[in-house]
């Protein structure tokens, strides 16, 4: 449904960020980006949901050049869940689930009745619905994670881009988020998270995408992907691989120094 | 310390948010309350029915009957306009803070961040210099406001990056450099009679008022803030920042500039019309912030109600507590301070 | 006019007393008839303009110098020239000659040789209006004054020759700069400096190099010119006796001529002043004035001179609770004081048809009844304490009580400026300024 295919991108000309990236999303599937600080993922996801237009190549959602969609009709489809921020204004649970409504609403529109329920729904359905009064920046940082997943679905949209959804979070609200990604995942909804986790990427990907220097360095499903050559290549570190009952359980650095 | 069990929380919160709400849209009725009891107040003294009958004229001529002259001309050529014009900027500066305040993530701003006080301050100075009428000083007030404005923005544009910041950066800018052109107005000024009347007229008051500028004053005011709430709901999104609003389907640019352009104009009349009258902008959205909480959508009645209601108290006192007016800058610098720092101290979790 | 009167009488009368023309010396180029005792002091003057004798004569002298006040024009009149601080002199008839010599006498040269020869005091030791006792040597040569009063001050005692720089007002209206220059050619000279009350230039002044600087109590950057180590004296002359004092204070400083001169004034302005209280005495009902400055709703307070000159001509300020400087009032207020009479500052920005057109200033009876006055100035504003305001009471008390007073605007201003500034006045342009 969303498909990428020979990006490139470059903030300044001398310096490309991006150097031909492909990848198609498919229906209910977790699609991970991996690579080191400033290979380009978040350039990449920026591509993708159409807050920056790739130099060459193009990005198509469901067979239509991304470029002829309206900003309100991108985001029926496609919603941007950005990483752990605190904003100016203390806004509640439910302001914050209800801008996902922004879309569907004209300029001078306030959200009506209709609007509320659906973001209460929103709300519900990443079980948080008990939350609703609560100050957005009260919230733990998996907490906030799932209010901007539940703002995803107030968005409508089937497509969510996640960045970095598990840095400053620790391993309880980490398992808390992802989990309810792959219940999401499960019911039909197609995500494509950038991660410095490796072994979130282990436990929930469908599909990975190496990435290097804004380049593809592998591409594909993660038992191919997340091999101990490739990710010493892309990490330039080496990288272990914990296996158990013939299973990848675990991605671990090489300890260097004595 | 009571504990707070989920399911009270959401009752509680969600009693408080309904309140929220009733209080946002009742408020509303404050300043049309004040506006009522301002006129009853004056240095000259008028019976409250010759007050109410003097307002009936408006509507049946035959109610001014057995009213004198003089105080019909003191409450429908002077205190009535003058009152509706303390409202309506009022309304407007603090109105218009709230605005920048969203679309700048920033609760210490107000909309002269991008200088349109100091730039209209400038075009009075410069009106007053060249010797010009009421009309020409308030004329130049409100084009030099909005060059100012202009002048931030276009600067804003030669860079590329960073726009929110370079913006604030440019308004600073831009705002110094206005100052600067009116102290240098007060250095040629004829001390006889010129520098007294720029000095007066930065100091902010309604002396003058009279029914000459109330017109477009309310013009611009009204449809400015029809805009302001028509989008209040949209303020919440901007002020997350450019990536989420564009992300949510928003053109955050074109918003923030059709924003930024209604409050500018709103800020210029007022100021054209007050004079520079500080610290209302600043207060009223802390104060307005702490009942009815961050949500744009109360915010922003509740400002626009609180300004108008602020300034027309002010007001009354500058005009009745002396026979010599109290300069309103000065009025609302000695009451808006402590008010602030008071906020400051208690809103330090609200946002 | 009846004061030039007098003068020229009083010298047919010394002419017609002397009889007979004496023998005059060949070698002099006039005579002097003059008091044993004033000889000395003419003697050193003479020597140090001519490095000759003068030559005295008992009678009929070409200048008479005296002490004796009977010489003294009567009422009101005009100030002769005085080289000491009670001896003066008097033209017996046309002399080009002594006429220069009467010049040197009262300029600063002049002063100097006297004091040379012991008749003058090295120094002045005086008390400024901000109570900072101050000694000044003399002759003052170079004065500057910041603060334009100051300015007005100086050429009302006739030291103007002394001054090398000062502050002026209402001068950047072409019509007051072109008055001011054909009061004074030096007028574009004196007044291109960077000079007030709130900005110095230190290094411009340390250049112009003054032996004295009169400015105002209120001045700004005093400190600075401390260090220069130049005597400053300070003035504040916000009533009429504030203002006599800063007048005398002037006149003290530049020599014996300008402090005769600054007693002259003080004469003719408490005249003047009783002459209008004698006329109006009977009113009890004062009438009630609003003085307005450069906006409508502007107005003085009771601190400010205007008050007094309002009081001066019979009238009562009804601003006259207000304190400080300028203040602003709204229409309710006015309508309270209801004046019947409206004064605008001569500097103002606004007319009496600015009034007469407003519907909300209808209700205001000096609007009602037509009397709202522009007060008219020629340099120094007449509302400002500056010694031309004796004028702004005339004008007043004309307007206030009109036929009342034998006083007329016009001719008394032809005459003070005659006699102050040395200047003649275009009659008609003043007719017309006064309004009469």
């Amino acid at each position: 449904m969303l498909e990428a295919e020979n990006l490139h991108y470059a903030y300044k000309p001398e310096k490309p960020t991006l150097r031909g990236i492909s990848l198609t999303l498919r229906q209910g599937t977790i699609l991970y980006l991996l690579g080191r600080n400033g290979c380009g993922k978040t350039t990449l996801m920026s591509c993708l949901s159409g807050l920056l237009r790739p130099q060459s190549g193009t990005v198509r959602l469901h067979g239509r050049d991304l470029r002829s969609y309206t900003p309100a009709e991108r985001a029926r489809h496609i919603g941007l869940i950005p990483q752990l921020h605190t904003p100016a204004f203390n806004y509640s649970v439910r302001e914050m689930v209800l801008m996902g409504r922004a879309p569907h609403l004209g300029l001078l529109a306030a959200p009506s009745r209709g609007d509320y329920a659906i973001a209460d729904a929103a709300l519900e359905s990443v079980g948080l619905a008990d939350y609703r009064e609560r100050p957005y920046t009260q919230l733990s940082g998996g907490e906030r994670q799932l209010v901007l997943i539940a703002r995803g679905l107030a968005q409508e949209c089937r497509i969510l881009l996640m960045d970095e959804p598990d840095a400053h979070l620790d391993l309880n609200n980490q398992q808390r988020v992802m989990e309810r990604v792959a219940r999401l995942a499960a019911d039909g909804l197609s995500f494509i998270i950038s991660s410095h986790v490796p072994n979130n990427a282990l436990m929930y990907a469908h599909r990975v995408l190496l990435m290097k220097r804004g380049t593809t360095l592998a591409y594909g499903a993660p038992e191919h992907i997340l091999t101990e050559t490739l990710l010493t290549a892309a990490y330039e570190l080496p990288i272990e691989v914990i296996r158990a009952e013939e299973q990848p359980r675990a991605i671990v650095p090489r300890k260097v120094s004595g | 310390m009571r504990l707070i069990t989920s399911r009270a929380w959401r009752r509680d919160a969600a009693a408080v948010s309904s309140f929220r709400r009733q209080l946002a849209y009742s408020s509303l009725l404050l300043p049309i309350v004040l506006i009522l009891l301002s006129l009853l107040l004056g240095l000259y003294n008028i019976q409250p029915q010759t007050i109410v009958k003097a307002l009936l004229s408006l509507i049946f001529p035959q109610a001014a009957e057995g009213i004198s002259a003089t105080e019909l001309t003191l409450i429908l050529r002077i205190r009535l306009p003058r009152v509706l014009a303390a409202a309506l900027i009022g309304a407007a500066l603090a109105g218009t803070g709230a605005a920048f305040q969203g679309i700048f993530k920033n609760p210490l701003v107000d909309s002269n961040l991008l200088g349109v006080t100091s730039g209209a301050g400038f075009g009075a100075a410069l009106a007053l210099l060249l010797g010009g009428t009421a009309l020409m000083v308030q004329g130049f007030a409100f084009g030099f406001g909005l060059l100012a404005v202009m002048l931030a923005y276009m600067g804003s544009r030669l860079y590329s990056s960073a726009p929110l910041i370079v913006l604030t950066l440019m308004g600073i800018l831009i705002g110094s450099f206005f100052t600067s052109l009116t102290a240098l107005t007060k250095y040629v000024a004829d001390p006889l009679n010129t520098l007294p009347a720029i000095t007066f007229w930065l100091l902010g008051g309604l002396t003058g008022v009279t029914w000459n500028s109330v017109p477009l004053l309310a013009a611009i005011t009204l449809s400015g803030s029809l805009f302001l709430w028509a989008v209040r709901w949209r303020l919440n999104i901007l002020s997350l920042g450019d990536a989420e609003a564009t992300a949510l389907g928003m053109n955050p640019t074109r918003l923030k500039l059709l924003i930024i352009l209604c409050a500018t104009l709103m800020t210029a009349a007022a100021v054209a019309v007050g004079g520079v009258i500080g610290w209302i902008g600043l207060v009223i959205p802390h104060a307005a912030r702490l009942l009815v909480g961050t949500d744009h959508k109360q915010l922003m009645p509740m400002s626009l109600a609180l300004g108008a209601s602020f300034l027309l108290v002010i007001d009354n006192i500058s005009r009745t507590l002396l026979p010599a007016e109290v300069p309103l800058g000065i009025l609302t610098g000695l009451v808006g301070v402590p008010i602030l720092i008071a906020l400051l101290r208690r809103s330090q979790t609200v946002w | 006019m009846r004061r030039l009167v007098y003068l020229s009488l009083i010298v047919l009368l010394i002419a017609a007393s002397v009889n007979l023309q004496s023998q005059a010396a060949q070698s002099a180029p006039f005579s002097i008839q003059a008091p044993v005792e004033l000889q000395p002091a003419l003697s050193a003057l003479y020597k140090a303009r001519y490095n000759a004798e003068p030559f005295f004569v008992e009678r009929d002298g070409d200048l008479i110098a005296t002490d004796d006040p009977a010489f003294l024009p009567s009422g009101m009149g005009g100030v002769p020239p005085h080289f000491l601080p009670e001896a003066f002199f008097l033209l017996a008839r046309p002399n080009a000659e002594a006429e220069a010599f009467v010049a040197y006498a009262v300029s600063a040269d002049g002063q100097a040789a006297l004091i040379e020869g012991g008749f003058l005091p090295k120094s002045v030791t005086v008390t400024d209006q901000a109570g900072n006792t101050i000694e000044v040597v003399q002759p003052v040569r170079r004065v500057i004054t910041p603060y334009s009063i100051a300015t007005y001050l100086v050429y009302g005692v006739g030291g103007s020759s002394r001054l090398v720089a000062g502050g002026y007002l209402g001068t950047r209206d072409p019509v007051g700069a072109a008055r001011m220059t054909a009061l004074d050619p030096r007028f574009p000279t004196l007044s291109g400096y960077t000079l007030n009350q709130r900005e110095i230039n230190i290094e411009q002044v340390a250049q112009l190099a003054p032996d004295l600087i009169i400015t105002s109590a209120r001045t700004a950057w005093l400190d600075t010119v401390r260090e220069l180590n130049i005597p400053f004296v300070l003035l504040q002359g916000e009533s009429p006796e504030l203002l006599k004092q800063s007048v005398l204070l002037v006149g003290q400083l530049l020599g014996p001529n300008t402090a005769a001169r600054a007693k002259a004034w003080i004469g003719y302005y408490d005249a003047i002043l009783a002459q209008v209280v004698a006329r109006t005495q009977d009113i009890t009902e004062r009438p009630k004035v609003l003085f307005v400055g450069e906006s409508p709703l502007r107005v003085i307070s009771g601190e400010m001179y205007q008050t007094d000159i309002i009081a001066a001509a019979g009238g009562q300020s009804v601003s006259a609770a207000l304190k400080g400087y300028w203040n602003d009032v709204n229409l309710e207020q006015v309508a309270l004081w209801n004046p019947e009479v409206i004064v605008i500052a001569p500097y103002g920005k606004i007319t009496p048809q600015t009034f007469a057109e407003s519907p909300e200033w209808a209700i205001i009876k000096a609007v009602q009844d037509g009397k709202v006055y522009k007060m008219p100035t020629w340099i120094a504003p007449w509302d400002t304490p500056v010694m031309d305001s004796v004028l702004g009471v005339i004008w007043l008390a004309q307007k206030l009580f009109p036929g009342r007073l034998t006083l007329d605007c016009a001719q008394e201003a032809m005459f003070f400026f005659k006699v102050f500034y040395d200047h003649d006045l275009p009659a008609d342009e003043i007719a017309a300024v006064c309004g009469s």
